[in-house]
């Protein structure tokens, strides 16, 4: 009855109420294979909320109910898709692995290998990621001409050498340590690298300037102070700016690999 | 129809009434069975719309509904309102006693301990000891939070230690009175001359020493170079009147900040005492009525 009602008022659009319904169908019966059914329907209405956290924790509850093998394979990638959702990659992955020792079969399905090889991309382990997106060339049985050029786009948008090369953090301080500017320009902002450096030579030549006045004790405060300032600051910002800029690059490419992927599913 | 027809269909509508009765309470009850479920599993706002809706329905079983709503608004910290629908519960209800502390511990935390006191000064000698002993503690905790230090002194001397659930709360309790009234009362006014004579002692006196040592660097180094540029430039040099004058507004300054570093240290020593004292009133009302 609640199972019935809970539909209704899904396909109304109602997901709220439509998810309370189908935990009634949960919480009221004793028959196992409605527990998981209601589960599963439930679990549509709260990723229909974007409520993808309680509906992990939901899925949690019936993972041990194996004797609906159906039902059970549809579970673990309703699963793994809410870990994905969740920013939690690397469970997404291990419970995709999990479903294809399960359900070896079922597992070579499009919607299963997407999902592996999104996961693959946002986990950073694009040889995984590859992997999945040359499985799923294969089951979606192009044209052969199709297939080959796929497979050659996959081969080369995958490999290493088309991964951006990531800044190294450390670098980038070490270069703005001994060379003011240079760590700026190793993260690839050149022009505030020679902001930096031109600040750090103007506090600088204040400092000598000063001295040379006789200003020993105001060259010292005013000259060093800012150099200090300028100097150390440096080093921080071209730390951050190599940062930012990995984060830039490496979040640029997955979106490449992932339109890519997409479109392999959608063709 | 005679008389006997009459009596059957009289028996019928009297038995339908009370038959449809009985399924709406069966009903009613099952609804708050899953609604405990759903609280079980924090699902917060799906219990309280379930609970909304079944208001209306419900007369025999309003202690246990405001119960609940009580509960959930606790649970999504809505502690006002949580407060409210918990105090409702009446003293029939077997919820009563759990309702009622949870009200006092929720006015407790909004520092509205008055209402919290009247809420707790229902419990009198009639009721267990463990709820006396409860009633003791917490209001021992409310004298704690408003500073009262005679009449925690006055609670504490009932501190035996030897109800499991509130012995260790109780030594905390008894820490924290130690820390507050140890705790050294510091004048703004005299950070500020302490600042005023030495840039940064008034930040040391207030207990920030690392905030002093920085303000006499900062300072020290303005006033040097003021003192430089006046000895080389001269009174009348615009740079030793920018630096003059820059000096002399941190000078002010740290002074102001020396002042006001009394009164931070204080409000973040309370907060601090504050929040502790409320987790051990907390802690002991978790455990009492899991």
């Amino acid at each position: 009855m609640f199972l019935e009602k809970g539909r209704d008022l899904f396909r109304q659009g109602n997901f709220f109420e439509a998810g309370i319904a189908f935990e009634k169908a949960y919480f009221f019966t004793t028959d196992s294979r409605t527990r998981l059914e209601a589960n599963l329907e439930r679990v549509q209405a709260l990723k229909q909320t974007g409520e993808y956290l309680k509906a992990r924790n939901d899925l949690q509850r019936t993972l041990h109910l194996r004797q609906f093998p159906e039902l059970h394979f549809q579970l673990m990638y309703e699963l793994a898709f809410c870990e994905y959702m969740l920013g939690n990659y690397i469970n997404a992955a291990g419970s995709l692995v999990q479903l294809r020792h399960f359900y070896p079969e079922e597992y070579f399905s499009t919607e299963i290998l997407t999902l592996h090889a999104l996961t693959g991309v946002m986990a950073e382990d694009f040889q995984l990621a590859q992997d999945k997106t040359l499985e799923l060339i294969m089951l979606k049985s192009f044209e052969p001409e199709v297939t080959d050029s796929l497979i050659t786009i996959t081969t080369i948008i995958f490999c290493e050498c088309s991964a951006p090369v990531l800044k190294s953090e450390k670098t980038a301080g070490r270069l703005s340590t001994f060379i003011p500017g240079a760590g700026h320009l190793y993260a690839g902002y050149p022009g505030k690298g020679f902001l930096n450096a031109g600040s750090q030579l103007v506090s600088l030549s204040l400092a000598a300037y000063m001295g040379w006045n006789n200003l020993y004790v105001s060259g010292f405060v005013v000259g060093f102070g800012m150099f200090q300032s300028f100097y150390f600051g440096g080093i921080r910002q071209a730390t951050f700016l190599a940062e930012q800029r990995n984060l830039k690059e490496m979040a640029g490419y997955k979106e490449k690999l992932k339109e890519f992927i997409i479109n392999v599913t959608d063709d | 129809m005679n008389l006997s027809h009459k009596c059957l269909i009289l028996f019928a509508i009297i038995m339908l009434n009370f038959t449809f009765k009985i399924a709406g309470q069966e009903n009613i009850s099952s609804e708050l069975r899953f609604i405990n479920h759903m609280l079980g599993r924090q699902n917060y706002n799906e219990a309280l719309f379930l609970l909304e809706n079944l208001q209306a329905e419900t007369t025999g079983k309003k202690d246990t509904v405001n119960y609940l709503i009580g509960w959930t608004l606790y649970g999504r910290k809505e502690l006002k309102p949580s407060a409210h629908f918990l105090s409702l519960v009446s003293e029939n209800s077997p919820w009563f006693e759990k309702s009622r502390f949870f009200a006092a511990y929720n006015h407790a935390y909004l520092r509205e301990t008055k209402k919290s006191q009247e809420l707790l000064g229902f419990f009198n000698e009639d009721f267990s000891e463990q709820v006396i002993i409860m009633k003791n503690f917490q209001i021992a905790g409310i004298a704690l939070l408003e500073r009262k230090l005679d009449e925690f002194v006055y609670r504490a001397e009932n501190f035996k230690g030897n109800f499991s659930i509130t012995a260790s709360e109780e030594r905390k309790l008894n820490e924290y009175y130690e820390r507050i009234s140890q705790q050294p009362s510091r004048s703004p006014f005299v950070a500020g001359i302490m600042s005023a004579a030495v840039p940064g002692l008034g930040r040391i006196y207030a207990g920030k020493t690392a905030e002093g040592i920085s303000s006499f660097l900062y300072v020290g180094a303005l006033l040097a170079t003021s003192w430089d540029l006046y000895n080389r430039l001269g009174r009348n040099s615009p740079f030793f009147m920018i630096s003059a004058s820059l000096s002399g507004i941190f000078y002010v300054g740290n002074i102001w900040g020396s002042a006001v570093a009394v009164n931070r240290v204080q409000r973040e020593f309370n907060y601090e005492m504050d929040q502790r004292i409320l987790l051990d009133m907390h802690i002991p009302l978790r455990k009492l009525f899991p």
